[in-house]
């Protein structure tokens, strides 16, 4: 168990000691990013804003327009809502070098409850040009994409969680930009899309279901923007039965991203579900929540198995 | 010290002791910043404010709004403690969909007027009811308290600005001056300078106190009830994490659950505090 805020903070460290062009900026949230040897360490490049996430987006473009890579480490719901603007006209239209570091997405701000719970971050961030939105699942993934995010010159929203979550990747595990993984591949009775936490969870439905002789293929979103249109098609050839899985709203969110490039396409799904939020969130651990909203182990498997029942 | 300024100190300590244990029981929460507020909540709640908890939605109340929300359990502890829901219910702190939300809710919980725990939002929707009286014409009051920290927030200013052009004397603000924040000193994070000279510059009343001082407190919500042409700012002089030893000062507790051996240590502490009132 690893939050994936611990592992971007381990990646940013190794890449900074490699990069002087690396900079942090924080809104009083350095502290939750395993970010403490950075700021010891490069104190010249760390910029403590204090509470005023706005102020920081946009300084954070300007740092970035004189040729910084800026890391900019928030909460979700305080980059992807509060200060939305700031990034969608400062960071995306100007397309700057800013990789908007978001703990706390989804349901991952748990019991703080619904003001800390960036559960419209997909939705908002897909819908702004130039934004590349990144969402790992576990803190393996985590590490190896800020390596990534940090090598292109664009603008990144980094979607990250708050608590240890389970590890579901070796080490050497790869990852591309833009392209889902495959992180199961029983059989082609139902496909189950997923992103984030829920990736972890749709592994372990997989699993159950495959001692129950029901084939699951689940393919990581670890990218929602660009979206891997043949990836999600290929998946409605192949298996018919569509779960798509997100710890947040369904509107716009993966949900939606699937849904348009299906119809787009032509692709019709056998049954398609959605898995998600339509309300607001509430408080709760992310487990209780997970089962709450339906979004669990328990609540894929029998999904699936209804579909195909 | 007379018997009601005694019963309001036994009071704030016993809502302290109630606030840990909450946190302590969730495992997870802000302790330290409720024991900052602690004085300042009880003054209003238990002899200042006009309520009625079994009406929570009365009309001509006053109103309160914790723009620092995080600092909920010892406000929950405060309405539990006043009637507006039974003590035991205390415990669901943090748990599965309950009404007393990791942040104040005001859909769940009776008696929260304003939801928050999204930084800066509480003070305009404090402005917002403030306005609501005077061009109502309503005698109610607007009770609200930031953080320090949170005077970064940019909404903060926009706020203060408004209400010191609206000249809203029905609105007081406590500012919880405890000097920390989430990664640190405030003064160190971000340095405010003079919080009541700028809320002076907004058109503000602005008095400052040891917010530990409860005849000091009482005194100063008579001093700016006087001021009925300009809002008013108490800039409450505090200690973060104030009644146990080791939270006292400590940046570190603002969001943490004590351990076993430091729960006994904190109520052993609250406990005598609550009995040396007595
Ligand atoms: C808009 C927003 N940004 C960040 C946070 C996370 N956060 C919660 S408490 C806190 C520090 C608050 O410090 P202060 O206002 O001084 O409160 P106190 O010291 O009384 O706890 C932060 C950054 C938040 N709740 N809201
Ligand atoms: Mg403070």
């Amino acid at each position: 168990m690893e939050s994936t805020r611990t592992g971007f903070g381990h990646a940013l460290l190794e890449i900074a000691q490699e990069r002087e062009d690396i900079l942090v900026t924080s809104a009083d949230t350095y502290r939750s990013f395993a970010l403490g040897e950075f700021v010891e360490r490069f104190p010249d490049r760390y910029f403590e804003f204090g509470i005023a996430e706005q102020c920081m987006i946009t300084a954070s473009a300007g740092m970035a327009s004189e040729g910084y890579t800026v890391f900019s480490v928030g909460y979700s719901p305080f980059l992807s809502m509060r200060a939305v603007e700031q990034i969608r006209t400062f960071c995306a239209y100007t397309n700057q070098n800013v990789k908007i570091v978001a703990g706390l997405g989804g349901l991952s701000g748990d019991t703080d409850g619904v003001t800390h719970q960036g559960t419209e971050d997909i939705s908002m961030i897909r819908a702004i040009p130039n934004m590349m939105l990144v969402s790992p699942a576990d803190s393996v993934a985590a590490r190896a994409m800020t390596k990534m995010i940090a090598d292109i010159r664009t603008p990144v929203y980094l979607r990250l969680g708050r608590g240890a979550t389970p590890i579901i990747y070796d080490e050497d595990q790869t990852f591309e930009l833009g392209k889902a993984l495959t992180a199961r591949d029983y059989g082609t009775d139902a496909a189950i899309l997923a992103t984030g936490y829920c990736v972890g969870e749709a592994m372990k439905a997989a699993d159950a279901l495959k001692e129950q002789g029901v084939g699951v293929r689940v393919l990581d979103f670890h990218t929602i923007k660009p979206f891997d249109t043949e990836a999600a098609l290929k998946a409605c050839a192949d298996c018919g039965n569509i779960v798509v899985v997100e710890d947040g709203s369904i509107y716009g969110g993966l949900a939606g991203a699937v849904a348009e490039t299906f119809v787009e396409n032509g692709a019709a799904p056998k049954k398609f579900k959605r898995l998600g939020l339509t309300t607001f969130g509430t408080t709760g651990t992310v487990p209780q929540l997970a089962e709450f909203f339906g979004l669990d182990r328990k609540a894929l498997e029998k999904t699936v198995k209804d579909m195909i029942g | 010290m007379n018997e009601e300024i005694r019963k309001l100190y036994r009071t704030a300590y016993g809502l302290r002791k109630d606030a840990v244990d909450m946190v302590y029981h969730a495992r997870t929460g802000h302790a330290a910043p409720c024991l900052s507020e602690a004085d300042i909540l009880t003054a209003l709640y238990f002899h200042v404010m006009n309520l009625d908890p079994a009406n929570p939605h009365w009309a001509d109340r006053d109103r309160f709004v914790l723009s620092k929300g995080h600092a909920s359990p010892l406000y929950y502890a405060v309405l539990a403690r006043r009637g507006y829901f039974p003590p035991e219910d205390l415990m669901e702190y943090r748990g599965l969909n309950t009404k007393l939300q990791g942040h104040p809710d005001m859909k769940k919980c009776p008696g929260v007027d304003f939801t928050t725990g999204s930084l800066g939002n509480g003070l305009a929707g404090a402005l917002g009811m403030a306005l609501i009286g005077k061009k109502d014409k309503k005698d109610y009051r607007v009770f609200a308290v930031c953080g320090d920290g949170e005077l970064d927030e940019g909404i903060i200013w926009e706020a203060a600005t408004y209400a010191g052009n609206e000249h809203l004397g029905r609105l007081i603000v406590f500012v919880d001056n405890n000097g920390l924040q989430s990664g640190g000193a405030v003064e160190k994070i971000q340095d405010l300078g003079d919080i009541a000279a700028r809320f002076e510059a907004c058109k503000w009343h602005a008095q400052t106190i040891d917010g530990h001082d409860m005849e000091a407190i009482l005194d100063a919500v008579a001093e700016a009830e006087k001021v009925t042409d300009k809002p008013s700012v108490i800039v409450a002089k505090t200690i973060k994490g104030k009644g146990v030893s080791f939270m006292e000062g400590q940046y570190l507790w603002h969001m943490k659950a004590p351990n076993d051996e430091q729960y006994a240590i904190a109520c052993e502490e609250l406990e005598r505090k609550v009995k040396e009132y007595e």
